[in-house]
């Protein structure tokens, strides 16, 4: 007898009466811990009395949680035997407990309410069920779960993990019902149902909703695409349940399955000559299959795509030149580089289509646009500009986070839940098949053990292979040569080399003080007014106040938090003058912290550089520029070592080498004693915890850091300064600079030092920004060493 | 048994650290959680040149409530642990676990089952299980 189950049941021993712990607001289940709060003291004395014993309880869900104390009309009549593993008594009196719930009893009879309940109980455990159909409808309790997980930020991942690795799907649906933010009436309505299926299948209903409502929650508040109305996403929703319902054999309709009704659908749906084929052979096996088999719901559900595809819906029209550059315009602020390119690209294209060059083996391949920036700069606004533009719908897609080759194209029909990749579900969503289709996260995109999906999407792109791209789910090839991909992503170093060969790079920086003022000012303020119902006489705001806003509440080389910091202050307003406490309201800048609290950010160089040792260095990372504080320290030691703290990557270790071997090799025209590294031991360390720490642009700070330190002379506070630097003290040009400009003026830097070989790349520095710097472009160190440490303090 | 008995306050030695009643559990406990209702005692598993040894930390269990299974590839070790105290206790805190409990342990290589024993001392169960002599095969 080897192959006994580790989880075979326990054959508990309970009582038959049972304290009763009447609870608020939670419903424990069989096998669930919780914490539990008593506060109560008949409660209190309920649990000092079952400490003494068998530590056993029934926990019992108040009906009417008003009512202190309950007496039995106020609790339901099901509840949970369980166990007190935890006890803790604070010093309010009150006890804090950690319970495990055993089985599901029912009340009989109350045998006593003074001074607590108790209560002679019946067990109700839930019977054991095994079976296709309990497992199946057990595994989409977990995929809608683990859905719904990636949708709540709050819920802890473990969650989510945990209950994939459950076997027993009475523990699934003790665990997915726990976790549910759901209302109270409802987890007992689960607690009440008797069997697992029942159990299960109400999950699977609530969780559906659950998803939908948020689903659609986030559109609204978005707003992004256009995508389902909310008619059409009911009946999606309500498809996917029938198909369930199916499979579970539950089916009510004899009919074959409204198979007439999808041939009308079928013959509407234009469908090329070979998906037609396709699914008129699946059409007759429908026909054929009984509709309370499995077979038959996966067959419908297949064909409701088919008909619901748009194969050759297309709602492009003729680009206009000048149509093109206002719909741009009114859209967004400057941008001048993008947007002149970006029509270049839609007049080629058209010029393409006119002459009928667009059979991709006769001419080169036009490139993919790829909108490379960090958040909040418009790039996927800029994507929806260039859909209105062309008169096209818009769709998107995250790449975050895929590593599925599956997710790109399609899961094999045979699976249960199969369906298509993330590409024709977008299209079907916009109900074209020409929208300009953009693909968010390109640089995030894994790599994971089933398939590559950089190559899947590869083909998705490539002019010559996306015409007849077929996705493995509808198995017949779809016309992809219609849709105008754009691509964005926050950084190119991560992108899969091949899918960059074919993008042409279109970069945005972020937006200087100025620039934001612009856009909050002409875009992002009037936007909010209308999505608050305000007019504009009700709200205005000074530039003194939204200059406030972008210093005191923002740091962002894009508009992104800038915009919501606007949405939260017309919130505010919307509510007082829904309230008729005041008419209209003008925001100047010492108003502002009334509507947004207390300011978050405050500028920080000043501060931070305060003794030697201490420099600012500027950092490129994903999400804009960075300053980086760098803070070198030289004390005794025996081992002439060199410490590196803050998780440095090797790239900046090989730089901290050669600043030391620089400051070292010099000490002698740097003014310092070259005896000053003897027997010391050398402390590098980057405090800023967020950014990465790679890149050789932070040689030039770390080399002034650890001169300030050894010279005694502190760098001079409104500097910062980025540059690679050789072990002979030459100093080499870097990337990002625009970044790393626009986020130094953002801390209130005046100076920046940078390599004489990035001098060209200041031209992309607005105007009214260089006036305000002082760039001081440096060959060497000794050159950084003079501009950058203040002169030596006299010691008194 | 020794004792050492020290007349200041735990707080006036080691100064900057409070006396918690117990641990923390409340602070990293996960908000929730599915477990078996048995708990699970911790347990050792070494072996010897002729046998594995598993070591189990079971005090306050009576040695006729231990249930002890010897599979060819596992040992189980099942009982209960009952609470017993004064009727005019009141608790501050508590985190000993009662009630029944169960140890699954898997074993490295077969075992001579016939020849197990186990001894119950100072509140740990020791099995030892001798591993199958090939050459007496
Ligand atoms: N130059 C601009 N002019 C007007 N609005 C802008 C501009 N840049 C960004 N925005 C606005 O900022 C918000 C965030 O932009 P978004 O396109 O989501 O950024 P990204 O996709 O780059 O993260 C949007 O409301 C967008 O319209
Ligand atoms: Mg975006």
């Amino acid at each position: 007898m080897t192959a006994e189950r580790s989880d075979e049941d326990v054959e508990l021993t309970l009582p038959n009466a049972l304290p009763i712990l009447p609870v608020r607001g939670m419903v424990l289940f069989p096998m669930a811990v919780a914490p539990v709060l008593v506060g109560q003291s008949r409660s209190i004395q309920l649990i000092d009395d079952v400490m003494k014993g068998n530590r056993l309880i029934a926990v019992v869900c108040q009906k009417n949680p008003q009512a202190a104390p309950a007496g039995p009309d106020d609790l339901y009549r099901v509840g949970t035997a369980a166990m007190i593993l935890q006890l803790r008594r604070s010093g309010d009196g009150t006890i804090q407990l950690i319970i495990q719930g055993l089985e599901r009893v029912r009340i009989r009879d109350f045998s006593q309410t003074d001074p607590y309940l108790i209560a002679t109980i019946d067990r109700a455990k839930e019977p054991d069920e095994t079976g296709i159909e309990i497992e199946a409808v057990g595994r989409s309790v977990r995929d809608l779960f683990r859905r719904f997980l990636s949708m709540m930020p709050d819920i802890p991942d473990e969650v989510g993990r945990a209950v994939e690795l459950l076997e027993d799907v009475r523990q699934v649906a003790a665990l997915v019902a726990s976790a549910l933010p759901i209302e109270t009436a409802v987890k007992q309505e689960l607690l009440e149902l008797d069997s697992v299926g029942t159990k299960l299948r109400r999950l699977v209903d609530i969780l559906q909703h659950e998803i939908a409502v948020r689903e659609l929650g986030k559109k609204i508040a978005t707003e992004t695409e256009e995508t389902m109305t909310k008619a059409q996403r009911e009946f999606y929703l309500r498809e996917q349940m029938r198909a369930i319902q199916k499979e579970l054999g539950e089916g009510e309709d004899g009919e074959r399955g409204g198979a007439r009704e999808l041939r009308e659908q079928l013959d509407r749906a234009n469908l090329p000559t070979e998906a037609r084929r396709e699914a008129e052979r699946e059409l007759a096996r429908l026909e054929r299959t009984p509709a309370a088999s499995p077979e038959h719901g996966m067959i419908r559900t297949y064909l409701e795509w088919m008909v619901n595809l748009p194969w050759n819906r297309v709602t492009g029209e003729t680009i206009d030149g000048d149509r093109a550059r206002k719909v741009l315009d009114e859209d967004h602020h400057d941008l001048e580089k993008i947007k002149d390119r970006i029509l270049e690209y839609l007049s080629v294209r058209k010029l393409r289509h006119e002459r009928g060059l667009e059979k991709p083996e006769e001419v080169p391949h036009e490139p993919i646009l790829c909108f490379i920036g960090p958040p909040g700069v418009g790039k996927t606004s800029l994507g929806q500009s260039i859909a209105r533009a062309m008169g096209r719908r818009f769709v998107r897609i995250s790449l975050g986070g895929v590593h599925d080759e599956a997710e790109i194209r399609g899961h094999r029909r045979t699976y249960i839940g199969a369906m298509p990749g993330r590409i024709i579900q977008a299209l079907r969503r916009g109900e074209t098949a020409d929208p300009v289709f953009m693909l968010d996260e390109v640089d995030k995109l894994g790599v994971g053990i089933h398939g590559d999906p950089a190559a899947a999407l590869l083909e998705v792109l490539d002019p010559a292979q996306n015409m007849t791209f077929v996705d493995t789910y509808l198995n017949v090839a779809f016309d992809l040569s219609r849709v105008l991909f754009i691509c964005t992503a926050n950084t190119e170093t991560t992108i899969p080399p091949p899918l960059l060969d074919r993008m042409e790079i279109l970069r945005l920086s972020g937006y200087t003080e100025e620039e934001k003022l612009q856009i909050a000012r002409r875009f992002l303020l009037a936007r909010q007014l209308g999505a608050h119902g305000l007019r504009e006489d009700e709200l205005t705001v000074n530039d003194a106040a939204i200059r406030g806003v972008i210093r005191g509440y923002t740091r962002e080389a894009g508009v992104r938090n800038l915009d919501r910091a606007l949405a939260t202050l017309c919130r505010k307003v919307a509510r007082e003058i829904a309230e008729h406490r005041r008419d209209r309201v003008a925001v100047e800048a010492d108003v502002v912290e009334t509507f947004l609290g207390p300011p978050k950010h405050f500028s920080e160089t000043a501060e931070r550089i305060d003794r030697p040792g201490v420099a600012t260095g500027l950092a490129w990372t994903p999400t804009g520029g960075e300053l980086l504080f760098i803070e070198a320290a030289v004390y005794p030691g025996k081992q002439n070592r060199l410490i590196l703290t803050g998780s440095l990557g090797d790239v900046m270790r090989e730089s901290a080498q050669a600043a030391l071997s620089f400051v070292r090799s010099r000490a002698e025209s740097l003014g310092v004693d070259p005896t000053a590294f003897d027997d010391k031991d050398v402390h590098i360390h980057v405090p800023s915890g967020a950014i990465p720490k790679d890149g050789p642009s932070a040689g030039v700070t770390m080399t002034t850091a650890l001169a300030s330190a050894v010279t005694g002379r502190p760098v001079r506070a409104d500097l910062a300064m980025t540059g690679e630097i050789t072990l002979r003290g030459k100093i080499l040009p870097v990337g990002g600079i625009k970044e790393k400009v626009l986020a130094a003026h953002r801390a209130g830097i005046h100076t920046i030092i940078l390599p004489k070989g990035n001098v060209r790349d200041l031209d992309e520095i607005p105007e009214s920004l260089r006036r305000e710097l002082e760039f001081v472009p440096v060959d060497t160190m000794a050159e950084v060493i003079q501009r950058a440490l203040e002169p030596a303090r006299m010691t008194v | 048994m020794r004792y050492r008995r020290i007349s200041y306050r735990f707080s006036e030695v080691m100064t900057g650290t409070r006396v918690r009643l117990l641990g923390d559990p409340w602070a990293v406990l996960p908000r929730m959680v599915i477990a078996r209702p048995q708990w699970r005692p911790a347990a050792d598993l070494y072996e010897m040149p002729d046998a594995f040894i598993v070591k189990v930390e079971l005090p306050g269990v009576s040695e006729d409530q231990i249930d002890i299974t010897v599979y060819e590839d596992a040992l189980v070790v099942e009982g209960a642990r009952h609470c017993e105290s004064p009727g005019n206790a009141r608790y501050h805190g508590a985190e000993i676990r009662y009630g029944p409990f169960r140890l699954e342990v898997a074993l490295p290589s077969a075992i001579d089952r016939d020849r197990v024993t186990a001894r119950y001392e100072g509140g740990f169960l020791c099995a030892s299980l001798p591993k199958i002599d090939r050459s007496r095969l």
